[in-house]
C-alpha cells in the first residue's frame, strides 16, 4: 500500500475514532433531513423534479459546510499535537501526504452523501424522477464539498489552530461564493471572469438540473487541484521557512 | 555514519546555526550539548530532514539532507523534544501505523512491532491508548517510534528532558541499549548523562562547534586549571592578602557559617594546593576545608563555552 494510501486510510478511521465524525455525520443527516421537509418539500405542491433541484441546492450548501468543517482539523490538529513532525520526518512526499489527508475528508463526505441518499431516494420512489438526475446531482454535492474540503485543507495547512483554520477557511470559502455577487455589479471583462470563479452560482447550476456539464466538471476538478497543490507547495516551504 | 559540513541555518535575521560541521562513526553514542539556543534543535531538525539548511550540507549514511531528503528520511529515526503520539492511538496501534508509513513489508510489520515494543520496555501496554501513559512511558513510546523501521541513525533531541530520576535512569540505559545497532546522536543538558551513555561529546554555542571529543579528552583540554574552595578562620583583609599572595590565584570571598569565618573561592592556573594552603597557615589563619573543584562537568562546559578551553580532537 503507497505511504498515501496509509495516511487517508488512518486520517478517515480516525473520523471514527473520537465523537467528531459521528457528529458531523449525525448533524448533516439531521440538518439535510429537516430542510428537505421543510425548504425541498414545501408547503405548495411541486413537481418531483423541482423537489429534487430543490433538495441538491440545499445539499449543496451543507455538502460545502460539511467539506470545509472535515478538512479543518488535518493540519492544524497536528501542529496542535506535535505530531506532524511524524509526518515530515517520514519518507513520503509532501504531496502523498497532503493527497492522502485530503483524499480521507472526501471519502467520508462520501459516505455522509451516500447515507444521505435517502431522501432523493423517497423522490425517486414517490415521484417521477430520473437516476440520471440523482446520480448526476450527487455527484455535483460531492464535488463541490470536495472544492470547500480543499479550501479548507488549504487553510489548515496555513494555520496554527483549527479555530483559526476555520476563520481562514470560512472567509475564502465566502468570498468564492460571493464571487456572482460580486459579478452582478461588476463591469465586463471582470464581470465573465467572476461568474466564472463562483464556486456555486454558474458551476452547480448544471448538476442541479441533472446535466453533467464537463466544463463544470474541469472547474471543480481544477479548484480542488488548485488548492491542494496550494497546500503542498506551502508544506514543502516550511522546510526552508521553519 | 552522519557528517555535518559547514551547516548554516538562518531564520529572518537570526543565524542558529553558523558553519557547524561534525562527524559521527557508525554504531557510536554522540551528545549534542549546547546552552539553550546554542542550535541543538535546529542542527538536529536539519538531519531529520525536517528542514533544509540555508547554506552548507549534512549528509546521514552518504545522502544529503538538501538533495535526497526523502533517502535521508529512509535511514533516520527522530524523536523530538516533545514525542509525537496521537493520544486517542493504542501503542500498537500507532507502532505499525509508522512502521507501515516508513515502507516496512506488511510481512514483517507484526514481528516489528512486537520487537520493538519489548525492546523498549512497552510490553503490557501494546493495547493502552498513548493518552493514557505516563511521561516516562510516553518518552518510550516516542523511541520505539524512531526506531520501529530499523534505522542505521537515530536523532534524539533532550531525549531526557522533564523525566524523574528513576525515568532518566531506565531511558539512559534504553538509549545506551540502541548501540551497536543503531548510530545515536541526542541532544542534552544534562552533562552527567552524556559522560554515563556516550562514546564522544560534541559542544556547540551560537551555532558553531566549541568542542569535540571524548570526554577524557575535553577535560585534557582545559586541564591544569584549577577551583579551589576554602572556609577560612581570621579577618577579611587577611584572608584576602594570603591567597593573593599565590601568584596567578584570583579570589572570591563570601561570608561563612561564623562571623569570622570566609568562603574563599580560588581559581588558579595550575594545581597550586599546596601553595595555597602554605599561604593560609604562615599568616596565622585557620584552615578548616580546602577542596578542589577542577572534576566537575559543569564546569568544564562552562569554561568551553565561555572560549577559556580548546577544542580536543
Amino acid at each position: 500500500m503507497s505511504a498515501m494510501w496509509v495516511i487517508a486510510r488512518r486520517e478517515f478511521l480516525r473520523y471514527f475514532q473520537g465523537w467528531s465524525g459521528y457528529i458531523l455525520l449525525a448533524a448533516y443527516l439531521l440538518i439535510t433531513g429537516l430542510l428537505f421537509n421543510a425548504y425541498a418539500l414545501g408547503q405548495r405542491p411541486k413537481l418531483s423534479q423541482q423537489v429534487l433541484e430543490d433538495y441538491l441546492y440545499m445539499a449543496s450548501g451543507m455538502a460545502m459546510v460539511t467539506g470545509l468543517l472535515l478538512a479543518l482539523r488535518l493540519f492544524a490538529e497536528e501542529r496542535q499535537g506535535h505530531t506532524l513532525v511524524l509526518l515530515r520526518t517520514a519518507p513520503v512526499s509532501e504531496r502523498s501526504v497532503v493527497w492522502g489527508k485530503y483524499l480521507s475528508a472526501v471519502a467520508f463526505l462520501a459516505v455522509t452523501l451516500v447515507l444521505s441518499l435517502y431522501l432523493p431516494a423517497l423522490i425517486f420512489v414517490n415521484g417521477k424522477v430520473s437516476l440520471s438526475h440523482i446520480a448526476v446531482g450527487t455527484l455535483g454535492l460531492l464535488l463541490v464539498g470536495a472544492a470547500a474540503a480543499a479550501i479548507g485543507l488549504l487553510a489548515s495547512v496555513w494555520s496554527r489552530t483549527q479555530l483559526m483554520a476555520g476563520v481562514l477557511g470560512g472567509a475564502m470559502l465566502t468570498l468564492l461564493l460571493i464571487a456572482w455577487m460580486l459579478a452582478r455589479i461588476s463591469e465586463p471583462p471582470l464581470k465573465a471572469v467572476l461568474e466564472q470563479v463562483a464556486l456555486h452560482n454558474e458551476h452547480f447550476r448544471t448538476f442541479r438540473a441533472g446535466i453533467l456539464h464537463v466544463r463544470d466538471l474541469v472547474y471543480y476538478l481544477g479548484v480542488i487541484a488548485l488548492f491542494v497543490e496550494g497546500a503542498v507547495q506551502s508544506l514543502e516551504s516550511w522546510r526552508w521557512r521553519e | 555514519m552522519i557528517r555535518a559540513d559547514q551547516l548554516s541555518k538562518v531564520y529572518g535575521s537570526t543565524h542558529a546555526l553558523r558553519g557547524l560541521s561534525f562527524e559521527v562513526g557508525a554504531g557510536e553514542i554522540v551528545g549534542l550539548v549546547g546552552k539553550n539556543g546554542a542550535g541543538k534543535s535546529t542542527a538536529l531538525s536539519i538531519l531529520c530532514g525536517q528542514l533544509l539548511p540555508s547554506g552548507g550540507d549534512a549528509f546521514v549514511d552518504g545522502c544529503s539532507v538538501s538533495r535526497e531528503s526523502l533517502a535521508v528520511r529512509r535511514r533516520i529515526g527522530f524523536l523530538p523534544e516533545v514525542a509525537p503520539l496521537y493520544d486517542e492511538m493504542t501503542v500498537s496501534a500507532y507502532l505499525r501505523y509508522l512502521a507501515r508509513l516508513r515502507g516496512v513489508p506488511a510481512g514483517a510489520l507484526s514481528d516489528r512491532v512486537r520487537t520493538v515494543i519489548a525492546r523498549t520496555g512497552l510490553a503490557g501496554r501494546e493495547d493502552a491508548p498513548l493518552g493514557t501513559l505516563s511521561r516516562g512511558y510516553r518518552q518510550r513510546a516516542g523511541i520505539a517510534q524512531a526506531i520501529v523501521h530499523d534505522p542505521p541513525v537515530v536523532l534524539l533531541d533532550e531525549p531526557m528532558a522533564g523525566l524523574d530520576p528513576v525515568q532518566i535512569i531506565q531511558m539512559r540505559d534504553l538509549i545506551a541499549g540502541l548501540k551497536p545497532a543503531h548510530t545515536v546522536l541526542f541532544s542534552t543538558h544534562i552533562l552527567s548523562e552524556v559522560t554515563r551513555i556516550c562514546d564522544r561529546v560534541i559542544v556547540i554555542d551560537r551555532g558553531l562547534v566549541r568542542a569535540a571529543g571524548s570526554e577524557t579528552a575535553l577535560r585534557a583540554g582545559v586541564a591544569g586549571r584549577q577551583r579551589l574552595r576554602l572556609l577560612v578562620r581570621g579577618g577579611r583583609a587577611a584572608v584576602e592578602t594570603a591567597l593573593g599572595s599565590v601568584p596567578g590565584a584570583t579570589v572570591v570571598l563570601a561570608p561563612g557559617s561564623a562571623a569570622d569565618v570566609w568562603v574563599a573561592h580560588v581559581q588558579l592556573p595550575e594545581d597550586a594546593r599546596e601553595q595555597v594552603s602554605r599561604a593560609v597557615v604562615q599568616a596565622g589563619l585557620g584552615l578548616l576545608e580546602l577542596r578542589a573543584e577542577s572534576d566537575e562537568l559543569e564546569r568544564l562546559m562552562v569554561e568551553l563555552l565561555d572560549g577559556r578551553g580548546s577544542a580536543a580532537a
